[in-house]
């Protein structure tokens, strides 16, 4: 399965950990801790090469929208948005809607779960309320 | 920069979807129209610059758009610049013959701006923005950018549907008085609420079209001037470009910091203050966009935007009349052609010369535009202050 990042950055933005689960990989930067998610191989501020960190997944959304004219790869409407995950970075996604839900809106928590997306299936972070 | 740089001469094609035309016929109408509102030949010309954004993608010819231009127009053993900056391609290609006369390095530049996007795959389908790879994965498109900004600004400052679309019905007024534009037919405010929904607040009739065009803009020195004899009534009285903030995160996207930094310092650069300018071109990808491109660009306070074009302050009459050929919107966006349309605007009405939309008075002029993205952030923003010479005639 193509995980999301490998066709458009060279790598996918999801690792799993030692139990097999998903997270989202960033980078963290040895000196200043700044938090980068797609990871950087460098920190901006330091130079320092970053490691590699595992995120929770938790964040607020910031912002949601409702796309209802598909881009190239999407064959019906979805949900998605800017979401603030709890280390300090923000994440483009899609968001879940499950029926009988209401809309999607700032503030609202959520949890990461990876889910296959669009006409080609890529494993793509989505975010579920909770 | 020790010299002052004047706008010589403009040119441009009608704006639209033209099956026969292509780059170079694009091009050449607009640059040969250029040469002659300038009174010069193709050989008078000392340097070129180009900006187009897609020829690549669209055409297979990545390089030497504006060499295959000047090849049209006879222009032979000068230097060219070609600039792909996104949206703002056109603006980019401004910039830098400014920096190359206003140096002194050169004396008379011939900027062109040029797109054909009708021949793209995917009609009906939203373009896709190449620093956004990543999040077009995920189903990232401009519009969706620009929606998230709508509903921020709606939140934050009560900013009404009704004051976003008002936008697109302001400028699509504008664009019934320019032959050029790419939609000329009145719209209301019910045609914007009715039109598909794309991405909610958006509608189709919020987002800008795609289209072929170009428009072209000879910029001289005094020296230039002198040597071919032209006696120029427009000033550029600042270019300034700039690349996003990147290293800001959780970026609040009701206001920009890059418009604000890039504005700051064409005020600057041309002694000016916001209230000082007569009538401005602002980028209206989306009809949102130019309500937080007016607050980013001082024309009003923060939060102001909705009220401001709802009061017809920005209309053809109103205190700052904003996208008098009417905007990305209708007289369309052929992305690199965009930016250098905004100069050919912005002279016109500087010299007097823009008929039924006509700006009475106008002096001062600011243009401003927004090309792509990067990590979450615009990827360049531009802003050129035009300015009628001291002791020409109004």
């Amino acid at each position: 399965m193509i995980e999301v990042g490998v066709e458009s950055i060279g790598f996918s933005v999801l690792q799993r950990d030692a139990e097999g689960t998903y997270h989202l990989a960033a980078s963290r930067c040895p000196r200043c801790g700044d938090v980068r998610l797609p990871r950087r191989e460098h920190c901006v501020n330091d130079g320092l090469a970053c490691e590699t960190i595992l995120l929770s997944g938790k964040g607020r959304i910031y912002e949601a929208v409702l796309i209802t004219v598909p881009p190239k790869g999407f064959d019906r409407p979805f949900w998605t948005g800017y979401v603030d995950l709890d280390e300090g970075v923000r994440i483009f996604a899609q968001i879940a809607r499950a029926e009988g839900e209401p809309p999607p809106s700032h503030g609202q928590p959520v949890q990461m779960q990876p889910q296959e997306i669009g006409t080609r299936s890529v494993l793509a972070p989505v975010f579920f309320r909770i | 920069m020790t010299r002052t740089v004047y706008v010589a001469g403009t040119g441009i094609t009608a704006f639209g979807k033209f099956a026969t035309a292509s780059l170079g016929s694009l091009g050449r109408e607009a640059g040969a129209a250029a040469l002659a509102d300038a009174g010069i030949q193709g050989r008078d010309i000392d340097v070129v610059t180009c900006g187009c954004a897609r020829s690549g993608t669209l055409h297979g010819r990545e390089s030497g758009v504006g060499q295959y231009l000047g090849w049209e127009l006879g222009i032979e053993g000068v230097p060219v610049y070609n600039e792909k900056a996104f949206c703002a391609s056109g603006a980019m290609a401004l910039n830098v013959a400014h920096l190359a006369i206003g140096s002194g390095r050169h004396d008379v530049a011939l900027v062109l701006g040029v797109e054909k996007m009708s021949s793209r795959g995917g009609r009906g389908r939203p373009l896709t923005s190449d620093g956004m790879v990543l999040e077009g994965e995920v189903g990232f498109t401009p519009p969706a950018y620009y929606a998230m900004a709508a509903r921020r600004h709606m939140a934050v400052y009560g900013t009404t549907r009704e004051q976003i679309a008002a936008v697109a019905v302001k400028n699509r007024r504008a664009a019934v008085d320019n032959p050029k534009a790419q939609y000329r037919a009145p719209i209301t405010l019910d045609d914007v609420l009715d039109s598909k929904p794309i991405v909610a607040p958006l509608n189709l009739l919020d987002c800008c079209p795609t289209g072929d065009g170009a428009a072209a803009v000879v910029l001289v020195s005094e020296a230039g001037a002198e040597r071919l004899g032209i006696e120029p009534e427009i000033e550029v009285a600042a270019s300034v470009v700039g690349s996003g903030y990147y290293r800001k995160q959780d970026r609040d996207m009701t206001t920009f910091s890059l418009d604000r930094s890039t504005a700051a310092k064409a005020y600057e650069q041309a002694q000016v203050a916001p209230s000082d300018i007569d009538v401005a071109e602002v980028h209206d990808s989306f009809s949102v966009a130019e309500i937080l491109h007016y607050e980013d660009l001082g024309l009003c306070e923060p939060g102001m935007g909705g009220k401001l074009v709802q009061a017809g302050e920005t209309a053809l009459g109103g205190r700052i009349p904003v996208n008098t050929g009417g905007g990305l919107l209708n007289r369309g966006h052929p992305l690199g052609a965009t930016g250098v349309a905004q100069i050919v605007e912005l002279a016109d009405q500087l010299r007097g010369r823009s008929g039924t939309r006509q700006v009475t008075g106008a002096r001062t002029a600011l243009a401003h535009i927004s090309g792509g993205f990067q990590d979450g952030d615009f990827a360049t923003s531009g802003v050129t202050v035009l300015a009628r010479r001291h002791g020409t005639a109004a």
